[in-house]
């Protein structure tokens, strides 16, 4: 895949570098080249780390990755009932953090989906194997196979797993706008975010279609969030790839995870808020 | 393994196909595959397993974002924004996203239904569309040979768009000149301050792309601004899209709102002082003499003291803000610190250019035209009119012209009278009507009766205060028109419903809410065949006007609106501009249904000549139109004196036609009713239109409150009276009670309750008897000049529910 981006990325690179950089970049070229034409004589392909940017600063509160999410991933209304609970069900939830007394405050939004750790808590805890860290770097979930314990449901540390206490229905006409690409769970599993990976394969499929490897460009908007995002806050990408969007962004001094201390690596980075100075 | 299955499912379609004959080609009926086709000219039959993308114009608030939504199989099973439209450019906010739901509500009305049991008895029976046409244009038809085409009111919610022209087009036809629109209750005070100030009665448009610094008025950018998806991708860009440098953006509100939390600083307000705080602005900018000094003399009106025709001396803005707005005083007034003010009003100056954004609700108080204009004046001072960075008037698409309406004497005659929301007359002299008086227009009977009443996108029960008075009225009115595609709290008094289709079924040019100024033209098409028995708003109008025959029916030459659209992109066609350049018209109704519209970048910055449209031909602080309104209606100086006196307005002179401020008015008594009211509209359901939809009411921002209607307490009032979070609590005013779900936030200014519009039961309960949802509480008084709502404008009380 990364032969496939290297013409247009590339052909920008030099530019911002300036001289040196293009000189560097031209060695850099000829050096990488046969060595990428051996990777693929082996079969050994960099396998890609799919991971998230959400910048804060950028995100409005809107909500829209939100109804996004729900109306992708066939995730049921809660309700009056369940949402009274506290049982309402978001793959893609908004954490609203509020601090200080009028008039001195301040509210922080949050939208929060599964961080997709590396480390995952839930994955150690399936008893099952459930749950488990695609090569892909997607914290996945079988919903067949899970029996409902909910150990991942506890520990997860950023709450981002939904038990299903009701089956799903919908109003038969409602129906009608249910994503035929992703299945619905029944009653008694555990579902939450997938990094819509059945667009991730619908989109791999079409770059196979069109012969070519997937890019930064098929995929930095592909999850349903980040498609909607009216701001562009939301952006996906290959972390394991030095020169896609994300792994930049991830560089930033804004950058930060959530709970980075449990030493779950979450791929999942927010770019702090900022506010304006003189 | 897909790939193979479809090939083969083809190879025996094809088989079929060829066994059957040609008579069957296209058709498919034997094709176990086959399913209806879609109703799009040019789509091609689809079989199982097909899916495709529309293009086309989101509906469900006035912004038009472009939207493109993906078909499989018939059903429409998600919504995207269009990456090419100027608006959201492929972004999408919460609202649009939930269009799914709206086209497929089960609660939907099926089809035209007559009333089949008393006024409100939620008895009904269905009819055929002939049917309810010829019923309804009988009645029509009497009226009107009974010399009273007038007491045909139209309450129309969407004041622009093809249907409302229709709708406008009907009515000069027929003769009555009652089209009202919701404008009172929703932006009208920046609408009012436009019309005044530039001449052009509509919102500003802005260049945010090179803005450097924004000031807002309680402005709901990020809520329920006419532009929120587009203001979020704008903002977006104006904090992150350039490096190492990022735009200010101040929010002034009483209330710590989603956008108050997004801005850079938040400065808090008392409630309806917002025109004080921009006059105490206006203020520093000329006493430090940081304004544009150059616009202000080349291209403004009203600035400085000037002689008029007779030779009178009358006052200038310059005179007015120097003398009676020193900060000191607005810091008495507002609650902002000097200091504040003078840092605010230098910040702006230091990034120029800065623009100063109203809001419809910082405006609606009882002290809303001035409040407007005041905050508009300020655009004038900071040299931001008509340049980039600033305030632009919106340019619209080129569309033809539809062929002048021929009046007979009966429609020149209904159409000359008094309209019942008093736009233009004494009741409502500087105002484009008031929405809200009709209740008591239609109870008086004054100044005439009102025999038939249409609404369109309107539940005035629900969505307008005094809920009660509206449902007295409808009860009066011999024939009720509802035209909405859901029940609610107003077709339940209808006689008869002509429910609408939803904008994911019908054809429909569209023409945004002002946005970056430069023409846009959206086109809808359905994306999915009508699920029920609907028609278009549009379809209504001209099949209505059908059904009463001549004369009316002769201004609708026009077989539907589908054939009514495609009249006005000849001018398109015509422009040889813009995103699509094409000369053949059916070839141009193509593309745009391909790209989802039409627009034509690009602005004609400083065209000082066109821009405004006053009769000075400047920007007024003035305003000439203002000082003609009030000597038209008020021939005699002592009438309007004695007008003023009446209605309580303190404001005298030469003033009443600048931008000013005067002490708001609150309904009910301080020592009963403590707090007041902070009515705002979220990003989930603005005011009334979209509470039916699940996946709005469930944002996840609102919690375990999701389903119920809520009130905001600060937590040092909420200790005082014993109220948790979580509580229910009664909440009174003058105008209602109601019992709430208690959120105790620190963000509710101390002595107000912060109440959001829109929330309410569903489905609609009859027996809520107009109380449904927080307009309910609000007591129906308004800026008495111009019909402004006063949202800021109501005093209520809150109690524990079971204390006494």
């Amino acid at each position: 895949m990364s032969a496939a981006r290297s013409t247009p990325a590339m052909g920008q690179r030099p530019s911002r570098r300036g001289l040196l950089g293009a000189l560097l970049g031209a060695v850099a070229a000829a050096l990488v080249a046969p060595r990428r034409l051996l990777a693929s004589a082996l079969g050994k392909t960099r396998r890609p780390r799919w991971g998230m940017v959400i910048d804060l600063d950028k995100c409005t509160g809107c909500q829209g990755c939100m109804v996004a999410c729900r109306a992708e991933n066939n995730v049921p209304v809660n309700g009056p009932d369940e949402s009274g609970r506290d049982r309402g069900i978001f793959w893609m939830d908004m954490l609203t953090q509020r601090t200080g007394e009028y008039p001195d405050l301040s509210i922080q939004f949050v939208p929060t989906p599964c961080n997709h750790c590396e480390n995952a808590p839930c994955v150690k805890v399936c008893p099952v194997g459930a749950t488990y860290l695609s090569e892909e770097g997607i914290v996945a979930q079988i919903w067949a196979r899970c029996i409902g314990c909910r150990y991942c449901t506890t520990a997860c540390p950023y709450s981002r797993r939904y038990f299903n206490w009701r089956a799903p229905s919908w109003p038969e006409e409602t129906k009608s706008y249910l994503n035929p690409d992703v299945a619905t769970r029944p009653k008694g599993v555990v579902e939450k975010c997938t990094f819509c990976h059945h667009r991730l394969r619908a989109a791999r499929e079409k770059a196979r279609a069109e012969e070519r490897s997937l890019t930064d460009a098929d995929v930095r908007k592909l999850p349903a969030c980040a498609e909607s995002c009216p701001a562009g806050a939301i952006l996906f990408g290959d972390l394991n790839d030095p020169d896609s969007e994300v792994s930049l962004l991830a560089k930033s001094p804004r950058a930060f995870r959530l709970l980075e201390e449990l030493g779950t690596h979450p791929k999942v980075v927010y770019l702090r808020e900022a506010k304006w100075k003189e | 393994m897909n790939r193979r299955g479809i090939s083969r499912r083809d190879l025996l379609r094809t088989a079929g196909l060829a066994a059957a004959g040609a008579a069957l080609a296209g058709c498919g009926e034997d094709d176990p595959y086959a399913l209806p086709k879609p109703p799009v000219p040019g789509a091609e039959g689809w079989h199982k397993g097909r899916e495709r993308w529309v293009a086309t114009s989101c509906g469900h608030c006035q912004a038009g974002c472009g939207v493109r939504v993906r078909v499989v199989e018939g059903r429409a099973v998600k919504i995207e924004g269009l990456p090419g439209c100027p608006l959201n450019r492929g972004g999408l906010g919460p609202k649009g996203q939930a269009g799914l739901q709206l086209l497929y509500h089960p609660d939907r009305i099926r089809g035209p239904l007559r009333r089949d049991g008393p006024r409100g008895s939620g008895q009904w029976k269905r009819v055929p569309w002939e049917e309810a046409f010829e019923e309804i244009g009988r009645t029509l038809r009497e009226l009107r040979s009974r010399g009273e085409p007038q007491s045909l009111l139209v309450v129309d919610g969407d004041p622009r768009g093809t249907s409302a022209e229709l709708w406008e087009r009907f009515l000069e036809a027929y003769g009555s000149p009652n089209h009202a629109n919701h404008r009172s209750v929703t932006d009208g005070g920046k609408v009012l301050a436009m019309a005044y100030m530039h001449g052009v009665p509509e919102l500003p448009a802005y260049d945010w792309d090179s803005t450097r610094y924004v000031l807002g008025f309680g402005a709901s950018l990020f809520e329920s601004w006419c532009q929120t998806i587009h203001l979020a991708r704008a903002s977006s860009q104006l904090r992150r899209g350039m490096p190492g440098r990022r735009v200010k953006f101040v929010q002034v509100s009483a209330r710590f709102s989603v956008t108050a939390a997004k801005a850079d600083e938040w400065v808090p307000i008392e409630p309806a002082t917002y025109g004080a705080l921009a006059l105490g602005l206006a203020h520093v900018l000329i006493r430090e003499e940081l304004h544009d000094a150059e616009l202000v003399r080349e291209h403004t009106f009203g600035f400085e003291d000037w002689k008029d025709a007779d030779g009178r001396s009358r006052r200038g803005f310059r005179d007015l803000v120097t003398k009676d707005y020193p900060p000191e005083k607005v810091a008495g007034i507002t609650g902002v610190r000097v200091a504040t003010i003078e840092r605010l009003a230098r910040e702006m100056t230091e990034h120029y250019p800065a623009v100063a954004l109203a809001d419809g609700g910082a405006a609606a108080a009882t002290n809303g035209l001035g409040t407007a204009m005041a905050i508009h004046a300020l655009n004038a001072l900071l040299g931001n009119l008509e340049r980039p960075g600033g305030i632009l008037v919106q340019r619209s698409a080129p569309l033809a012209p539809w062929p002048l309406v021929e009046q007979d004497e009966a429609a020149r005659k209904g159409r000359g009278l008094p309209r019942l929301d008093g736009a233009g007359g004494p009741s409502c002299p500087l105002g484009q009507g008031y929405v809200q008086g009709l209740p008591e227009a239609i109870l008086s009977g004054k100044p005439y009766p009102v025999q038939a009443l249409v609404l369109y996108k309107s539940n005035p029960v629900f969505s307008k205060p005094d809920g009660r008075r509206w449902i007295e009225a409808l009860r009066k009115v011999p024939l009720v028109v509802s035209c909405s595609p859901l029940p609610d709290e107003s077709t339940f008094w209808a006689d008869f419903v002509l429910p609408e289709s939803t904008y994911l079924e019908r054809w429909e040019l569209v023409e945004p809410v002002p946005s970056v100024g430069h023409p846009i033209a959206g086109l809808r098409q359905p994306v999915v065949r009508p699920l029920h028995e609907t028609l278009s708003g549009g379809d209504l109008v001209i099949r209505l006007a059908k059904a009463l025959g001549a004369p009316v029916a002769g201004a609708f030459p026009w077989d539907d609106l589908k054939a009514a659209g495609l009249e006005r992109l000849k001018g398109l066609a015509e422009a040889k501009t813009g995103s699509i350049v094409e000369p053949k018209l059916t070839k141009l109704r193509d593309e745009m249904q391909k790209a989802g519209g039409w627009w034509a970048p690009g602005y004609s910055f400083e065209d000082w000549d066109s821009a405004f449209r006053t009769p000075s031909r400047k920007f007024e602080f003035f305003s000439q139109a203002i000082a003609a309104r009030l000597a038209q209606v008020f021939p005699d100086p002592e009438d309007l004196e004695a007008r003023l006196d009446a209605l309580g307005v303190a404001t005298r002179g030469d003033d009443l036609c600048l931008p000013h401020w005067e002490p708001p008015r609150f309904a009910g008594d301080p020592a009963e009713f403590p707090f007041v009211l902070v009515v705002y509209r979220g990003i989930d359901h603005a005011e009334g239109g979209a509470r039916h939809l699940p996946w709005l009411r469930e944002l996840p921002a609102a919690g375990r409150a999701a389903w119920k209607e809520r009130v905001e307490v600060h937590p040092a009032d909420a200790e005082g009276l014993g109220i948790a979070d979580g509580d229910r609590v009664v909440v009174e005013s003058p105008a209602g009670r109601k019992i709430l779900t208690a959120q105790v936030q620190p963000g509710t200014r101390p002595g107000t309750l912060g109440i959001p519009l829109g929330h309410g039961e569903w489905p609609p309960d009859p027996a809520a008897q107009g109380q449904a949802g927080g307009m309910a509480l609000l007591v129906s008084s308004s800026d008495p000049l111009a019909g402004i709502l006063a949202l800021q404008g109501t005093r209520a009380r809150i109690r524990k529910d079971g204390a006494a």
